[in-house]
């Protein structure tokens, strides 16, 4: 099914080359997953029905990172932005009471949510035991210096 | 390269290094490269980004230091690092859990940040000065999985604010480039063969032209091995990793599952890389043949150049392919190219 998904439609000839299986047995998989009403078929191609689809790509919400905290991190950055260039600088809303000055409006753009950074409390024995070498690379230091010499060139050209 | 006598681990950290590191973070290891003083030599320390959790009884923790065995307790919980992780699993006939999944932080995994940040912190240690230059390996934009990867991009760059580095991003083939073709004057194409990705970049003259990754790597293969022989894939990881030769012909077992898989993952990257250099418009001139290099723990099984360059041929590209080579350190080639790009910054 993620085959057929990823491929949009697929003949059998190509689900049995791409899974490495027999053509016979990708015929037996489709059919029964016609018959299930995973998958539907036009002129010899198969591709995911409603149901199919449904289940595949709710699987991949599944999957997704529990992104909501850095969804919301990056949405509150791009809005943060977006507001910073619409309000113009200095800007002070009205005094909200008679007599009381607000304070100018601060944007603050660059967001890092500190409950990322939740390892100190762990208690361990990695960084003593870590695996270390240490190699002689022969032609390091005129690598780097090509690689600065090809930027500063690039640098000059722009 | 040779390499010079083994410190004990940690010892020798605090010595003069030059400014800039070059960190790998991958689905299978974590590593880090530095320049340790003058002289080329490099300090490279590394550690598998998997882990195994235990019952953490009274004993526990003095029986695994006594056995250097690496753990992390975090509250009740005690969770065997690296290596040894896969041991236990095996003993378990469990699969590890894994911080990274496809490239990017797992989000299966509720420990995965803090697992991560400690793996980092442990290989790349404190910068040698407030914002020293740490360059990062992110993985190119996935062409076959709609997701994408920058949420897992600014938590590693969060982290190692957080230790005190000005981190930097840089792709993962680039850095593959940057380790390796110099020779070239840093033009032709990094493939790098992870666990959870592949990823691809084509250069020239430092300049990417053309990135990205697929999904299917080492943790595929050897899911599908797993699945074909009713083995875990922690033990098909262990046996791919004991060396197999893609050369032999085996007649069954996980070898020959894993030989199969070898050889549908070499079509599948080919045919993508193929799929996307015909979809370039503007395509630059390349005056010599293109230098393809190969690197990473999923390339290093003995004979894997050899069908990687019968299936390219086999799939005529649109540019003339020079010679095809395997990085001088598979396991550091990344890293080393991403600490290349930090030097290449850091001292003015």
């Amino acid at each position: 099914m993620e085959l057929v998904a990823r491929l949009g439609d697929a003949n059998t000839l190509r689900v049995s080359n791409d899974l490495m299986i027999s053509t016979g047995y990708a015929n037996y998989l489709c059919r029964y997953l016609r018959r299930e009403g995973l998958l539907e078929t036009s002129n010899g191609s198969y591709h995911l029905s409603r149901k199919g689809a449904k289940l595949i790509y709710n699987e991949e919400d599944d999957s997704r990172p529990p992104i909501t905290r850095g969804e919301i991190k990056r949405i509150a950055q791009e809005v943060a932005q977006e507001i910073k260039g619409i309000i113009p600088k200095g800007f002070r809303t009205s005094p909200s009471h008679p007599g009381v000055e607000d304070e100018g409006i601060h944007i603050k753009s660059d967001y890092v949510d500190p409950s990322i950074f939740e390892d100190a409390g762990l208690e361990s024995n990695v960084t003593e035991l870590i695996k270390e070498r240490i190699d002689i690379e022969r032609g390091l230091d005129e690598t780097v210096a090509q690689l600065k010499n090809i930027k500063r060139k690039e640098g000059r050209k722009k | 390269m040779k390499r010079q006598p083994k410190k004990k681990p940690g010892e020798g950290s605090k010595s003069k290094t030059s400014s800039g590191k070059g960190i790998d973070i991958g689905t299978s290891f974590i590593g880090c490269c530095t320049r340790d003083g003058r002289h080329g030599s490099v300090r490279f320390r590394y550690e598998r980004d998997a882990f195994f959790e235990i019952d953490h009884g009274d004993f526990t923790k003095g029986m695994l230091n006594k056995s250097n065995v690496k753990y992390i307790q975090k509250g009740e919980k005690l969770y065997i690092i690296g290596n040894e992780a896969l041991n236990f699993a095996n003993m378990f006939h469990r699969d590890t859990r894994r911080p990274l999944r496809t490239g990017i932080i797992s989000p299966r995994e509720k420990e995965a940040l803090p697992m991560v940040e400690l793996l980092i912190r442990s290989v790349a240690g404190k910068p040698s000065s407030q914002g020293e230059i740490a360059y990062y390996s992110i993985p190119g934009a996935p062409i076959d999985k709609s997701f994408n990867t920058v949420y897992h991009e600014k938590v590693l760059k969060g982290f190692l604010a957080n230790l005190g580095y000005l981190p930097k991003p840089i792709n993962e083939g680039l850095a593959v480039i940057y380790s390796e073709l110099n020779g070239s004057g840093f033009t032709g194409m990094g493939l790098s063969f992870g666990g959870g990705m592949v990823n691809f970049c084509l250069a020239l003259m430092s300049v990417p032209i053309i990135s990205f990754s697929l999904t299917k790597a080492g943790d595929w293969i050897d899911e599908q091995a797993a699945e074909a022989t009713n083995e875990t894939a922690t033990r098909v990881c262990s046996v791919k990793e004991a060396g197999i030769d893609l050369n032999n012909n085996y007649a069954g077992g996980i070898e020959k599952a894993l030989s199969i898989y070898y050889d549908y993952l070499i079509e599948y990257v080919v045919e993508n890389i193929k799929g996307e250099l015909e979809k370039q418009e503007r395509m630059p001139t390349f005056d010599k043949p293109i230098p393809v290099v190969l690197s990473g723990g999923s390339a290093l099984p003995k004979g894997f150049a050899d069908r990687f360059k019968a299936i390219l041929k086999k799939h005529k590209l649109p540019l003339e392919i020079g010679k095809v080579q395997t990085a001088s350190d598979m396991m550091k080639a990344v890293s080393k190219g991403a600490m290349v790009a930090a030097l290449g910054e850091g001292a003015k």
